[in-house]
């Protein structure tokens, strides 16, 4: 039987646009390029949005509206700057104004989403389960910083960016950088000698 | 106990766990191609004035009050009688040639 492989011409042809193509397509109102523009850069605005939602549906939600930031403000994109970095720091930016927006909610509810503390695997392997109770951990002292502090940290030591792109991506000095985190660690510390959380 | 170190090495367990897995590909371009749509559409005049009021009144409210502050200052002197007058007086402060 004789039949075209049209995936392997598609993601051919895909790739070959460079990254440009599909930005000035989707600043033109190309719905198409915008969704795969969306799709290239939905894991990393996830992975830094999964540090601020509470649960995964949350999390969904933030991530779809921070798509959309990024649609309404693509008119606003120089080209002569990296495609990446102004996702990022749309991303970034949007993150701080949801924690902002929701902290007088987020301060009433419970600190784990107890549904997904109840699907938590017995069988979790031991690395795995290290890196989830630091994570609970982390999320507790991160609760009692105020939002640019909580912000500072989270790219600084969690996202593991440097002072000049977390400045970069908050719009903050790099000055007004070191010093949150240096009071903000110095907080953390504290805070975790006073609630004597175990490691 | 060095708790900087400890710190440290929470930060550096913490970073390496994704707290709600990796996203899902299931319905994802659906939601966000219906979502484009939703955006794309020209607001209802009920909604544009929900959008700006809130901006426009931190904007204006200032001014205006500055405005009238500046105006009654300079006018204080000044004691127009009966509502024509009071009118004439304000209707100089127009750019207009009346």
């Amino acid at each position: 039987m004789f039949f075209f492989d049209t995936t392997r011409t598609t993601r051919r042809v895909e790739t070959e646009i460079p990254e440009s193509e599909w930005v000035a397509r989707a600043r033109m109102g190309d719905e198409d390029a915008f969704v795969h523009l969306a799709s290239t850069y939905r894991p990393r605005i996830w992975s830094t949005a999964s540090r601020f939602a509470r649960s995964r549906a949350e999390l969904e939600d933030l991530t779809q509206d921070l798509l959309l930031k990024l649609w309404r403000g693509l008119s606003s994109y120089r080209s002569d700057a990296p495609f990446e970095h102004w996702v990022m720091t749309v991303a970034v930016r949007g993150c701080y104004d949801f924690l902002r927006s929701n902290r007088r909610r987020r301060e009433s509810e419970a600190i784990v989403d107890p549904e997904e503390h109840r699907n938590t695997p017995d069988n979790e392997p031991d690395r795995e389960r290290t890196r989830r109770e630091a994570w609970e951990t982390v999320a507790i002292l991160l609760d009692h910083l105020d939002t640019k502090d909580r912000m500072v940290i989270t790219l600084l030591d969690l996202e593991e960016r440097g002072v000049r792109e977390t400045a970069l991506l908050t719009g903050w000095s790099e000055t007004n950088v070191k010093v949150r985190a240096h009071r903000a660690r110095k907080k953390m510390r504290n805070l975790f000698t006073e609630l004597q959380l175990d490691l | 106990m060095n708790h900087d170190h400890s710190l440290d090495q929470l930060f550096a367990d913490a970073g390496k766990f994704s707290p709600h897995g990796e996203p899902s590909h299931f319905g994802f371009e659906t939601r966000l191609r219906a979502a484009l749509r939703a955006a794309g559409r020209d607001l209802s005049l009920s909604e544009w004035i929900a959008r700006v009021s809130w901006r426009f009144s931190v904007t204006a409210v200032p001014l205006l009050v500055t405005l009238a502050f500046a105006v009654s200052w300079q006018s204080q002197s000044i004691l127009p009688e009966g509502m024509g007058d009071i009118l004439i007086h304000w209707m100089e402060f127009l750019p207009l040639a009346l």
